[in-house]
């Protein structure tokens, strides 16, 4: 090849361009998402007892700096869940009330406490089943029953790495409507 | 209460983010300019290195989610490549392979280090190699790869990618030698 020693040399100064800096941000962030989505959620989710105590505890935990975002999103979104159950009973289409999003603050506080920082929450209503008129057969009152899917989507930044996860929890509420007049 | 193994698990998951993001930071301008080769535009060609990406990680999930190695990368780019190539139809693809030849102004970085007659000549010379030889270039001056990494990448013998690239260099040489005395009349 030495006799191609000079095209070589003159091929090696020639520059080509490189990935735009907008291109260089969304590879990395697909990293990201790709960890996010090997990493199990559904593990930890799932130690995560389901009882309120067990919740506090891992809310607890995560102020001790052994945090990592899916923990704590898992217990956000159980902890979530009762509360929206009780503060839905009337206003059928409304996002979740304020009130019921205080209950995640013990957790969101605790994550101020360690690198991670919740950049946003949100609770979306996706769909709604009606399943009209129920009437139990255990002769208590009669209610409409309604089935929310509600989607929690919760984004957290680790400062550490800089890597921002999206963490997703879809559930279904059922709300019950007791009939007053008939 | 976190486990030891989850812990652990959230340490590798940090760590390998980590590795994949440096991996990612110093090999991302060489699989562009082997990306960039292959289609028709900037954009195009990040999409593809973007979805080499997600299959890379998928292969790299069986092996402790480390990084891959180049020639592997090259390999899943050149497959992801060629699979963008059919998708676009044969009529487009020709359309594209007009404007291939004349939207590569930003194929080459416009830098005055490369500030004399002959980088010009040679950056057109280039661009008129065929696909075959082009690759070869490409994956060996700016990919840094040895003959049998190419070989490993394209499928071939590394005899084969070391005499497509002497055919390569030859080209180029005759094709500066033309165009050089072109433009001096």
């Amino acid at each position: 090849m030495d006799n191609f020693q000079s095209i070589e040399d003159k091929l090696s100064q020639l520059i080509p361009s490189s990935v735009s800096e907008e291109g260089q941000m969304k590879m990395e962030d697909t990293i990201d998402e790709l960890a996010g989505s090997s990493f199990d959620v559904a593990e930890i989710a799932t130690s995560v007892d389901s009882s309120q105590d067990s919740l506090l505890q891992a809310g607890t935990e995560v102020t001790g700096g052994s945090s990592w975002p899916w923990k704590a999103a898992a217990a956000i979104a159980l902890l979530a869940v009762p509360a929206v159950m009780l503060e839905w009973g009337s206003s059928l289409f409304d996002a979740v009330p304020p009130s019921s999003l205080a209950v995640i603050d013990p957790v969101s506080e605790a994550l101020g406490s360690s690198p991670l920082v919740v950049l946003k929450t949100t609770n979306r209503v996706d769909g709604l089943e009606d399943d009209g008129l129920i009437l139990p057969l255990d002769g208590s009152a009669p209610h409409y029953r309604y089935r929310y899917h509600v989607i929690d989507e919760e984004r957290v930044l680790d400062e550490k790495t800089g890597t921002v996860i999206t963490l997703c929890q879809p559930r279904q509420e059922v709300v019950t409507v007791p009939v007053t007049q008939f | 209460m976190a486990t030891i193994r989850q812990k652990s698990a959230i340490e590798s998951a940090r760590a390998c983010t980590s590795a994949w993001k440096g991996w990612l930071r110093e090999h991302s301008s060489r699989l562009y300019v082997y990306a960039r080769q292959r289609c028709s535009s900037r954009e195009d060609a990040e999409d593809m290195i973007q979805d080499a990406l997600i299959r890379l990680w998928g292969y790299q999930e069986e092996r402790d989610n480390v990084p891959p190695d180049l020639p592997l990368a090259y390999s899943v780019l050149r497959f992801v490549a060629m699979d963008h190539g059919k998708k676009q139809g044969r009529k487009k693809r020709k359309e594209e392979a007009i404007i291939f030849l004349h939207d590569r102004n930003d194929y080459w970085l416009d830098t005055s280090a490369e500030d004399d007659d002959d980088a010009v000549l040679l950056r057109q010379a280039v661009d008129g190699l065929g696909e075959k030889l082009r690759e070869v270039i490409t994956l060996k001056i700016w990919g840094g790869l040895t003959f049998s990494q190419i070989a490993e990448t394209m499928a071939i013998s590394p005899n084969t990618a070391a005499s497509r690239y002497r055919y390569a260099l030859e080209q180029l040489e005759r094709k500066l030698e033309t165009l050089k005395r072109e433009r001096h009349g």
